[in-house]
Order: C-alpha cells, then structure tokens, then sequence
C-alpha cells in the first residue's frame, strides 16, 4: 500500500471566524405625537468589522399600541405614533450570517394638539381640523386684525 | 386779526414746524430730517414680522412660505409707512382775513402705547404655544389680542400723521389725508357746544379731547382726539363764540 504524507495533500484554510455588525453609534430617544410620523435611518449605526453588508434589519416595538413602524428601505424606518404613551423600540442587523446585539431606544408619543381639544388617539384625531395648525392661525390672526384695523385707515377715525 | 384776546396756540414742536415750512426756507434740512426719523420708526415698527419670518426660515424649512407671507406684511407696513412718511401732513388754506389761533396734531403717545402694550401678549401666546400643550385656542387668543393692539397702534400712528387740527377766527377745522382729503368744518358763529374730555390717563398725561359741535351728526362736530394740552385750545375756541 503506497504512503502517502501528509505534506503532500493540498491545504484547507481554516474558515475565519464571522462577526456579527457592531453598533457603532446610538439613537437618540424620540418624541412625536398622535398621527405624526417620522423617518429614522439606521443604516450607519451598524458597522460589520468583517466588511459583509447588513443585509436585513429586524425592529421590535414594545407597545406596538403606542407607537409602530414599518421599513421604507433596509435601515430606513417610518415610526408612526398611535396613542399617548412611552414605549421602546429595538433593532437588529443581520450581516447574513449572524444578528447583532440589539439597540433600543425610547419613543414618547404625545398628545396632538387641536383647536379646541387634544386627541390622545389616532382615532380620537379624525375629526380634528388639520389645517388649523400654528402657522395657518398666525397668518389668520395677522390678516383679520389688519382687515379689522385697515377699516379705520380710510375712515380716518 | 386775533379777536378779544383769542391766544395764538402752536406748542406742539412738529405743529411749530410745520408752520414755519410755510414761510421758512431753512425749513426744508429739517422735514427731512424728520422723514427720515419716521422711516426709522417704521422700520423699528415692522422689525418684528422681519425677526419672525427670518427665525420661521432658519427653524424649519416647513415654515418657508409662512415666513416669507409674514415678512410680506412686514414690507407692507414698511411700504405704508414710507408712503405717510412721505406724505406731508393736510394745511388749512386761509380766506382773507382769516388767521390760525391753535393748530394741533393728535398726540402720538396713545399709539406707541398700544404697540408697546401688545407685547406681553405676544409673550403669553408664545409661552402657552411652546410652553404647555394646550390647544391651539389658548396660544392663538391671545396672539389675536396683541395683533389687534399692535394694528390699532400702527394705523392710529398713520392716521395721527395726517389728522390736523385748526382753529380760526372764523372756524374750527379737523383735516384728515391719506391720498384723499377728508374735512369737516364748523364756521364759529355755528358753534352752540364745546366741550372737553379726559380719561383719568389721559389727566396723568396731560392730554385730552376737544369736542366743537354745531348740531346732531358727525358732520357738525370737530372732535380734535387726544391733543397735548387741550385746555387752551378750548379755551380759544370758547372765546370766539358770539
């Protein structure tokens, strides 16, 4: 039987160990309020030291009643405000092999303000006069006093 | 002629001024002068809406077009008030024989002090609007009082501009032009009541309301509003009645 060394065989290279991304910076806490939605970009907060793209987030919500989301793009968030309260939310990159620890942040949702009431709920808010916000009512007021006033500029008294 | 002892009243500076544009030729440096200091005045007096609708384009680029109409109406106040800067105050053409015993303006006090007074509410509205998360009402009430006291302020500084009042041997006069003309004149021997008014304020400020009326109805009343001093200007008009 003919010896074959070891020397010989052709060399395997030990597979490299994968790392999962690393959380590089942190979100800040974020306060909206009842109806409104906002944007959040993730895409640079994780950071794979092995250089594998992020391939997949994962966002966990802790009251999915106070706050939700969905995701417009990977890493790219639209976080919706339901109803007042606090709650957290929680995202994961996924390098293709390996999920990253976890990041969280807080979400406040406020109440939405009105003319007249405040809503504390998107279903509370439906019936609000949207356009009567700050800037429409500052124009508003600005014109109706100088109507109000201008009347006396041509009466002269 | 100044009859039985009627007194030459022109102690208002700017009605002293305004006299002697008539007649004076150095006169001329200082209406200039005084144009200028009623564009700076106009300028101090729309500055808010400026600071407001710049502030509104730095803050957020969502306020860019409320900004931009806030500071439109900065640049109509400024293009109004340069325009009754500009314009010279009405003056009495006399008749023969006739001769001016009081000429007044309004005071510009009453004006100043209503754009001052509109301030603390413009405070309170910004203090309930980013402050506390009232309803929207509650910042926008009292936003609407400040705008009306700080309009009321700025039009009644217009209008003082161009309110003038005489009176002659012959008659009492109230002239009012704002690129129209608008007189009401009582001849002396008309007058049946004079009568002179002062709020307890007015007292402290030494102003007040001459009332010179002939009958029932706008037209035969010259009421000479919040002028300095006005109890000599009484005084003239009641030693001309027959």
């Amino acid at each position: 039987m003919e010896q074959v060394s070891l020397a010989a065989l052709p060399q395997r290279a030990a597979p490299e160990p994968n790392n999962a991304p690393e959380v590089v910076r942190t979100v800040s806490d974020r306060t909206l309020r009842v109806g409104e939605s906002i944007a959040l970009d993730v895409s640079s907060v994780f950071i794979d030291l092995d250089g594998d793209p992020v391939t997949e987030y994962r966002w966990t919500f802790g009251d999915p009643d106070v706050a939700d989301g969905s995701e417009s793009a990977p890493g790219e968030l639209t976080l919706d405000g339901k109803q007042v309260g606090t709650t957290s939310v929680g995202v994961r990159a996924y390098d293709g092999q390996i999920w990253s620890d976890e990041l969280t942040f807080d979400v406040e949702v406020e109440e939405r303000r009105g003319f007249f009431i405040n809503s504390t709920s998107v279903e509370e808010s439906l019936g609000q006069w949207d356009i009567l916000d700050p800037v429409t009512l500052s124009l508003l007021g600005i014109m109706l006093t100088l109507v109000a006033t201008g009347v006396q500029l041509f009466k002269g008294r | 002629m100044i009859e039985d002892g009627a007194v030459r009243l022109e102690s208002e500076p700017e009605a002293m001024e305004d006299a002697a544009a008539d007649s004076d030729d150095s006169a001329q440096p200082r209406r200039v002068g005084t144009v200028v200091v009623r564009i700076i005045v106009n300028l101090v007096v729309a500055l808010p809406f400026f600071l407001a609708g710049a502030f509104g384009m730095v803050a957020d680029d969502r306020l860019a077009q409320a900004s931009l109409a806030v500071m439109l109406v900065g640049a109509l106040v400024v293009l109004v008030g340069l325009y009754v800067s500009i314009l010279s105050r009405p003056r009495l053409s006399l008749m023969r024989g006739e001769e001016t015993l009081a000429l007044r303006h309004p005071s510009m006090k009453p004006a100043f002090a209503r754009i001052v007074l509109s301030v603390p509410f413009f405070v309170a509205a910004g203090y309930l609007l980013e402050f506390t998360g009232l309803p929207y009402l509650y910042p926008f009430l009292p936003f609407l009082v400040g705008m009306y006291m700080y309009f009321r302020g700025v039009i009644k500084y217009w209008i003082n501009h161009h309110t003038t009042y005489y009176v002659t041997n012959r008659r009492a006069v109230r002239m009012y032009r704002f690129g129209w003309l608008d007189t009401t004149e009582i001849p002396v021997n008309a007058i049946n009541s004079i009568s002179q008014t002062r709020s307890l304020l007015e007292t402290v400020t030494g102003r007040g309301s001459v009332l010179v009326a002939s009958g029932i109805g706008a037209r035969h009343k010259v009421r000479m509003e919040e002028i300095d001093n006005p109890g000599p200007v009484a005084e003239t008009v009641r030693q001309l009645i027959p």
